[in-house]
């Protein structure tokens, strides 16, 4: 029985080669498209996944009420830590972290790295099996732990364990470490992001931190508690320093303390302040891709569904002699259920294929995500594959066979059944099928307007043409400036601590109208000039003048708008530091500018002047054409001022570039999913035009021997799918538009305008491929001569 | 063997009731072989669909070797046809996807019979029928009579006791005809009970009782 069914499916999917091929390339694609998105949701799933021991752990955070709100807070009191480990029971293991930057240099290599100082307990914590080396490294105060990756950056041989790297804070004080042990990088899916450790004590020499200050804050501070009945009780208690810490800190009350397990870390990440870890994903592109995959799924059921039915007509008489010879509606249920399976499992395998092609291109567009197709060691993908060819055989056969299958064979075998037509269930699919594809035409369509938005977005400062040198370190900055400041090409320089896109602060301040945080931006001389900034009243900094540090500041538009200040004139700020207050005078209003191009709306800012010991940047312009030039020339000097610093410089424009690749990658992503399912569509479409057009041949002939002509034909064959085209459209443009707008809203503060076009481009062009797919069969029916299609009768 | 009382059958389009078959009164015994005659809309295909339990009928009663067809569920029906009748078309109704031997195979696989007892029933079947040398072509590959000898071979393939036939020859020229009907004949002879519907009274000599239908009602 089951070697006739097999024999009879291979012969019909061989017979119709182009429904086979048809149905098996669209449910490949979709497939493979699942299988990608399944592969990005196992990585957001599987964060902090490979430490064992991670449902013990958790943070010790803060929180304050602030104008009721519960703002929560990684940091807590530096000292804290040991003071817990004295007073509470049943805690295990406790470590604090304290993020620093740096360089390290070995011989002549030297980087820019991003290092944790931590407890020794850490690498128990964090279980990352050290490769090379004692794992107790950190109990040396002179040893530095680092990740393979800079193993193999900072020496040729790889042999990084015993050797000895110059660690240096600011590029002034450098400080000897021996590495101690290499552990594997923390892979993309870990809250870890660090390129070495250095142990936390070490941070009294380096950094001058008061390790038992209770003002003094460490970034996070993760405990292992192995029973969990102790977490409540544990967190009881660690409200007896709340009072400790608050007296330490007036101007910083905290409400409580709180222990946040690490398993909830990714999804409160983006909530959570001051943390040093590695944000989980954002939901959207954890959602997005599977939403995106399933409906594409959807399409290519819908073609599925809608062969099969208009597909039946071919089989009618197999059917009603199955019934007559015997064969039950079950039987024949199965029969069908069996060849849909048989379909879906070859399309299976062609989505393999193409999955090993996909995942790694979806890979490549994000750059905070690594995925990777592996059967042997992931199980749950072949769980998934299987899981899917189950639903979409179901999903994509269920009807058909029970559709096919209720006919009655009398009726049938008297010629007598017909499919009747285009039936309601194919319209509403087909309909579906058309709106979700020109759905995602004009998103890429939007998406590739909104490109050249953001290219040509003005974001009221100059960013091209500006290159951006970090310069930290005293005198670093007068001694870079004055060697280069005459050279030809070089049009201007301004030093800030701040940068655009980049660095940005928040201070408190009081003016008449009461308290307020705002954003500010200390910059220094000339910077103002050389960024481009406008002025809309009053003056600049006079960059001559000391007093002006202490008691100037320059606001912008939306300052003013947003306390209601009519003019400069005799206005000022207090401006409250965590260890002083600085009243200003406004001396300027400075046109809005975007500190962070599209990414965030207008807000409130000023500008303060800083003192040139605090300057971070040196951001000079040069003449347009003469880039390779001034870079090598930079580059060269600063090899020669500064060889044990390392050459760091960005262009203005490349580091607000973040929006530009984010709005590249999605706009691909919809290009690419455009283009899937318009020609799952399409091949959808074609297969159901040229089934109508069989179905209708002999009423094509007998209306042509009425006298109709080619065009009325066609007419009559194209009228039933423009109806429901233009349904689709219209259906398409609303979803469309709600769909993009939410989720630009959700990127981007500032994003281009839809318009209408768009969404007529999207129809059109969706409408010249149908036609472009169809156009031919129903032309050539059109046109064929009736005579051949009433002979056979 | 069949025994209907008062069949009608009619079709009912909005208020009006058009009836194909009107209080049918028919016995056929083990054994016989009647034709059904009549002209083109008389009812011939209809009647023959309600014995052949294809269709059903509106009203009457029919009992088959003593079931009661019109209390019968579907799932019964389709058991009792499966086991006692087969079908021969006039356009044959074959499927074109299977070989020759698959089809003689197809209801055997739907009686459940064991693989190696369908294997034996499929090689006499050819034999008898002296279609071996045939069996692994598809339909489209043979001529016209010898499909219908596929279709009597199928029909007859699992021993049923009535063989329908719908004008077994009605696309067949007269020499393939008189073979197809010889052949039926020698049928009847070794015991199948036949009902054939035709329009040709050449063919209607081959049987030893003929019932006329027109406009629905039996001639008398």
């Amino acid at each position: 029985m089951l070697k006739n069914y097999l024999k009879i499916a291979f012969r019909n999917l061989y017979k119709n080669k182009l429904y086979s091929i048809i149905n098996i390339v669209g449910l490949g694609i979709s497939i493979a498209l699942c299988v990608a998105a399944y592969v990005n949701h196992e990585f957001s799933r599987s964060f902090n996944s490979m430490y064992e021991n991670r449902s013990q752990l958790y943070l010790v955070n803060s929180y304050k009420i602030q104008d009721n709100e519960r703002l929560e807070y990684s940091n807590i009191p530096i000292p804290m830590t040991p003071a817990i480990k004295n007073d509470i029971a049943g805690i295990e293991k406790i470590c604090r972290v304290t993020t620093g930057s740096g360089t390290l240099r070995f011989e002549d290599k030297i980087f820019n790295e991003f290092f944790y100082y931590v407890d020794e307990k850490f690498l128990e914590l964090f279980p990352l099996s050290t490769l090379a080396g004692a794992s107790d490294a950190l109990t040396e105060k002179n040893n530095i732990v680092i990740t393979d990756e800079l193993a193999k950056k900072y020496f040729d041989d790889g042999e990084a364990v015993g050797k000895q790297l110059i660690f240096s804070r600011d590029g002034d004080k450098e400080y000897e470490f021996i590495v101690g042990a290499v552990i594997p990088a923390p892979p993309m899916n870990s809250c870890l992001q660090m390129d070495a450790i250095l142990p936390y004590d070490r941070l009294k020499d380096i950094a001058e931190f008061d390790l038992l200050g209770w003002d003094m804050w460490a970034a996070a501070t993760v405990v292992q508690i192995k029973d969990e009945s102790n977490v409540r009780p544990i967190e009881q208690q660690l409200q007896g320093y709340v009072q400790q810490a608050n007296e330490a800190n007036p101007d910083w009350l905290v409400n409580g303390f709180y222990l946040l397990p690490l398993n909830e870390l990714a999804s409160v990440s983006r909530e959570l302040r001051g943390d040093p870890f590695r944000p989980g994903m954002h939901p959207a592109a954890i959602i997005a891709p599977s939403v995106t995959a399933i409906l594409i799924l959807l399409l290519a059921c819908f073609n599925f569904i809608n062969t099969s039915i208009a597909f039946a007509s071919r089989r009618l008489k197999e059917i009603g002699i199955r019934k007559v010879t015997g064969g039950t509606r079950k039987q024949l249920i199965i029969q069908f259920m069996g060849e849909n399976l048989l379909l879906c499992l070859i399309a299976l395998l062609l989505a393999c294929a193409l999955a090993e092609v996909f995942v790694p291109a979806y890979d490549s567009l994000w750059p905070e995500i690594s995925l990777s197709m592996n059967y042997s060691e992931n199980l749950g993908i072949v769980g998934a594959l299987v899981g899917l060819l189950i639903f979409t055989g179901l999903a994509a056969g269920f009807y058909p066979a029970f559709y096919i299958s209720g006919f009655k064979p009398a009726t049938i075998l008297k010629g007598k059944q017909s499919i009747g037509g285009i039936n309601v269930l194919i319209k509403v699919l087909l309909t579906f099928q058309f709106s979700l594809a020109i759905t995602v035409i004009i998103a890429a369509v939007i998406f590739n307007k909104n490109a050249s938005f953001i290219k040509n977005f003005d974001p009221g400062f100059t960013k091209e043409n500006i290159l951006v040198v970090p310069v930290r370190g005293e005198g670093n900055y007068r001694l870079l400036k004055t060697t280069i400041e005459n050279h030809p090409d070089i049009t201007g320089i301004g030093g800030s601590r701040h940068l655009m896109g980049r660095v940005w602060a928040g201070v408190d301040i009081e003016t008449e109208k009461g308290k307020d945080v705002i954003w500010y931006m200390e910059i220094g001389e000339n910077y103002f000039e050389t960024a481009g900034f406008k002025l809309s009243e009053g003056r600049s900094f006079d960059y001559g003048l000391k007093t002006e540090i202490n008691n100037s500041t320059i606001v912008n538009e939306t300052f003013m708008e947003e306390l209601g200040w009519t003019s400069h004139q005799d206005k000022r700020i207090k401006f409250i530091y965590e260890d002083s207050v600085k009243e200003c005078n406004v001396i300027g209003v400075v046109r809005d500018f975007h500190i962070n191009g599209v990414a965030t709306r207008l807000t409130p800012i000023a500008l303060r002047l800083g003192p040139e010991e605090r300057y971070w940047h040196l951001s000079l312009k040069y003449k347009p054409d003469k880039l390779p030039e001034v870079s090598a020339y930079i580059q060269d000097t600063w090899k020669r001022l500064f060889p044990h610093l390392p050459y760091d410089a960005r262009f203005q424009e490349e580091i607000m570039e973040d929006d530009t690749q984010t709005n590249r990658s999605i706009r691909l992503v919809f290009v690419y999913i455009a283009i899937m399912a318009v020609s799952i569509a399409a091949m959808g479409l074609f297969a159901l035009v040229s089934l109508n057009i069989t179905r209708r041949i002999k009423e094509i002939g007998i209306r042509k021997v009425l006298g109709a002509t080619v065009a009325n034909i066609g007419a009559i064959i194209s009228k039933e799918f423009i109806i429901l085209f233009l349904v689709g459209s219209i259906l398409a443009s609303v979803m469309a538009y709600f769909m993009l707008d939410t989720m630009m809203a959700s990127i981007w503060a500032y994003y281009t305008d839809f318009g209408i076009f768009p969404f007529f481009v999207a129809a059109i062009l969706a409408f010249i491929i149908g036609s472009l797919t169809v156009g031919y069969q129903v032309y050539s029916a059109a046109a064929a001569n009736p005579v051949n299609s009433l002979r056979d009768e | 063997m069949i025994d209907l009382k008062n069949v009608s059958k009619c079709y009912t389009t909005g208020k009006v009731n058009t009836y194909v078959l009107q209080k049918i009164n028919l016995e056929i015994n083990e054994g016989e072989f009647v034709t059904i005659m009549g002209p083109s809309g008389a009812g011939k295909s209809t009647l023959l669909n309600i014995i052949g339990m294809l269709d059903e009928m509106s009203e009457g009663k029919y009992h088959f070797l003593g079931e009661s067809v019109h209390k019968l569920n579907e799932r019964k029906r389709v058991d009792l046809y499966k086991q006692f009748i087969g079908f021969i078309f006039q356009s044959y109704h074959l499927i074109d996807e299977l070989t020759v031997y698959e089809n003689l195979d197809t209801p055997l696989i739907y009686k459940k019979i064991k693989s190696s007892q369908r294997k034996s029933m499929v090689c006499d079947t050819l034999d008898r029928f002296q279609i071996v040398g045939k069996k692994d072509l598809f339909p489209n590959q043979l001529s016209g009579g010898q499909q219908q000898l596929v279709g009597i071979a199928r029909a007859i393939i699992a021993e049923p006791k009535l063989l329908l036939a719908d004008e077994p020859t009605g696309n067949l020229h007269s020499e393939q005809g008189k073979e197809i009907m010889d052949l039926l004949k020698k049928l009847n002879d070794e015991g199948t009970t036949i009902l054939q519907v035709t329009h040709s009274e050449k063919n209607a000599a081959y049987g030893n009782r003929i019932v006329k239908l027109l406009d629905g009602w039996i001639e008398n």
